[in-house]
């Protein structure tokens, strides 16, 4: 009967929960990713993070090993800097790949010599870029490394 | 830096709402004759910044749950409200401010500014705190470029400009100086 | 219609209509047809961007390179076009006290959809344009072609204004993307166009780069205004409509 259907469907609008934070954003926990390779082992764990850089807030997203604190890799996902010196931490491969041998806690040097494995080379005339993206990868790491490795037990095994 | 100290340094400086981020130009090119009616036209248009930064967050949280792509409607109707209400209000408390800003008041709700900051925060997702920082920053840059570019206006009137810069040409050119001057800031936050 | 203060002239054309003075010395003018004419009047004498000055905030704020000129004129567009047929169409039945606040809402409808057509159709492009797509909302331009036109001529004319300005903003829009972008980048439409040695001036894709391309553009354009009624003056009565 129609009368009824009109009654159940205003009961449940009633029941039907907002979601949490609305259109801005849902859900203020923030999150890391596992990644897994092939035979379903462990390799790392993908973190986002997002600091100011030198205009707007530098958001990048990078993986990291938590026992060895080594980088897998690194990539900038948004940034609003001087476009052809700043916004090279984007698309300077160069500057982008040394990130997947670097050993955290990193530290921008202007010529990296092989010595410390957590040097990092910045770019000339980006330097406040570059040293956003460095400040970022090392904030997130030192808050997420104890998390991550006390959550494994300390151990490799899945 | 904090985070609410990072909102209002870079809404106010580092993005100034309207030398960097291009919203608020019509008052700014327009309206900028006098320093007294600039200044003023910016409190007017922070307090209004205030209103709609608070009224952007509740619909966000609470209405715009089930329909965000009401959002720009949603946000427009309830800017022009605010600044119909705000209109009143002055009318009626400060009558000798009413006759000076006269045509500019309802002017404000066409603004890119106020809109523009509603947008900004709902895509960034500010809670109610960060969103009235958000706005009290971005209000005080933009009175901030509203004077500076009324003073130097006022002074580019005793000047001698020539025939063809005259009016708009000149003001373009000031504008982008005063632009220049604002990339200084940049970097500050990134500690 | 005669010019106040001008002799009758001996008119070439139909009607003698005496429409604009110049210097002292009355021009004849055929007058042209309405529509044609509403077309041609948003693109070139009434240009939004470099007569009128409206819309002033995406004109600087996106004009970093030529396809997000593009693709924000062709928006803008779209919502003069809905939005002045709207407004056209329901002329008579809009109450003089609300029509600001339904032009407004209007505008805000096609606005939406353009904005959800661009995020599905074309992601990147609205990346770029970011929030100046909802700020077509409160361009001045659409509220005031509503309020001076739509809302006082029939639904033809009104399409055609639309055409017209849109096609007029489109065109301001891409003057000064191709200068930014040519002089601050190098490209033209991503391809390379300066030769590899040049180095880009990165101001002109800057903040700074947009006030001062519109203050050359509207320099440029005065100066030539300038120098053509200069030679108008030097030789009266050389102009025939």
């Amino acid at each position: 009967m129609s009368t009824s259907t009109v009654a159940d469907h205003r009961r449940l609008l009633r029941r039907q929960r907002r979601p949490h934070g609305g259109v801005g954003n849902p859900g203020k926990l923030p999150r890391v990713f596992q990644g897994y390779d092939a035979s379903d082992r462990r390799i790392g764990v993908a973190v986002l993070a997002a600091e100011p850089g030198f205009t707007e807030m530098v958001s990048l997203i990078f993986g990291f090993d938590p026992e060895s604190g080594r980088l897998l890799g690194m990539k900038v996902l948004e940034q609003k800097d001087t476009p052809g010196l700043g916004d090279k931490i984007q698309k300077d491969s160069s500057f982008v790949n040394q990130f997947a041998r670097a050993v955290a806690p990193l530290k921008g040097v202007k010529r990296r010599t092989g010595s410390d494995p957590g040097d990092v080379d910045v770019i000339s005339g980006a330097t406040i870029s570059s040293r956003a993206v460095v400040r970022i990868i090392n904030n997130a790491v030192a808050r997420w490394r104890p998390l991550l490795v006390a959550y494994h037990g300390g151990g490799t095994t899945p | 830096m904090g985070d609410l100290a990072w909102i209002v340094i870079s809404s106010m400086l580092v993005s100034n709402f309207t030398l960097v981020m291009f919203l608020g130009l019509c008052p700014f090119l327009g309206v900028t004759q006098q320093v007294q009616t600039a200044f003023r036209l910016g409190i007017a248009n922070t307090f209004v910044l205030v209103i709609t930064a608070m009224s952007a967050w509740f619909l966000n949280r609470y209405v715009l749950g089930p329909a965000p792509f009401l959002r720009t409607i949603a946000f427009i109707v309830v800017i022009a409200s605010a600044v119909q209400v705000v209109e009143m209000m002055i009318r009626k408390h400060y009558p000798a401010l009413f006759r000076q800003l006269g045509i500019y008041l309802p002017l404000i709700s066409t603004n890119c500014a106020i809109l523009g900051l509603a947008i900004f925060q709902s895509n960034r997702g500010y809670n109610l705190i960060q969103g009235l920082a958000f706005a009290l920053g971005a209000g005080t840059g933009l009175t901030l470029a509203l004077s500076l570019m009324a003073s130097i206006r006022m002074r580019t009137e005793l000047s001698t400009v020539p025939s063809l810069m005259r009016g708009m040409g000149v003001v373009l050119v000031i504008a982008s100086f005063l632009s220049m001057a604002f990339m200084g800031f940049a970097g500050l936050g990134a500690s | 219609m005669t010019a106040m203060g001008a002799a009758p002239v001996p008119v070439i054309g139909d009607a003698p209509q005496v429409v604009s003075v110049q210097r002292g010395v009355a021009l004849p003018r055929r007058p042209e047809p309405p529509l044609f004419g509403d077309f041609m009047r948003g693109i070139w004498k009434e240009n939004p961007v470099l007569v009128q000055m409206l819309g002033m905030c995406p004109t600087m704020a996106i004009t970093n390179n030529v396809i997000n000129s593009l693709a924000m004129g062709l928006a803008t567009m779209f919502v003069l076009l809905g939005s002045e047929f709207i407004v056209s169409l329901f002329r008579h039945r809009i109450p003089t006290e609300v029509r600001i606040a339904s032009y407004i809402l209007v505008t805000a409808t096609f606005v939406t959809m353009v904005d959800l057509s661009l995020e599905a159709l074309t992601p990147g492009v609205h990346r770029a344009l970011g929030a100046f797509i909802a700020l077509i909302v409160v361009n001045c331009l659409v509220l005031g072609r509503q309020e001076s036109f739509a809302a006082k001529q029939p639904v033809h004319r009104a399409v055609m204004d639309a055409l017209g300005t849109g096609l007029g903003f489109t065109l301001g829009l891409s003057i000064m993307g191709a200068i930014r972008e040519v002089l601050g980048n190098g490209t033209f439409l991503g391809v390379q166009v300066m030769p590899a040695a040049w180095e880009p001036w990165v101001i002109m894709v800057l903040p700074p780069g947009g006030f001062l391309t519109l203050g050359i553009v509207l320099l440029t354009l005065s100066a030539f205004r300038e120098m053509r009624a200069q030679r108008a003056a030097v030789r009266p009565g050389r102009r025939i409509a």
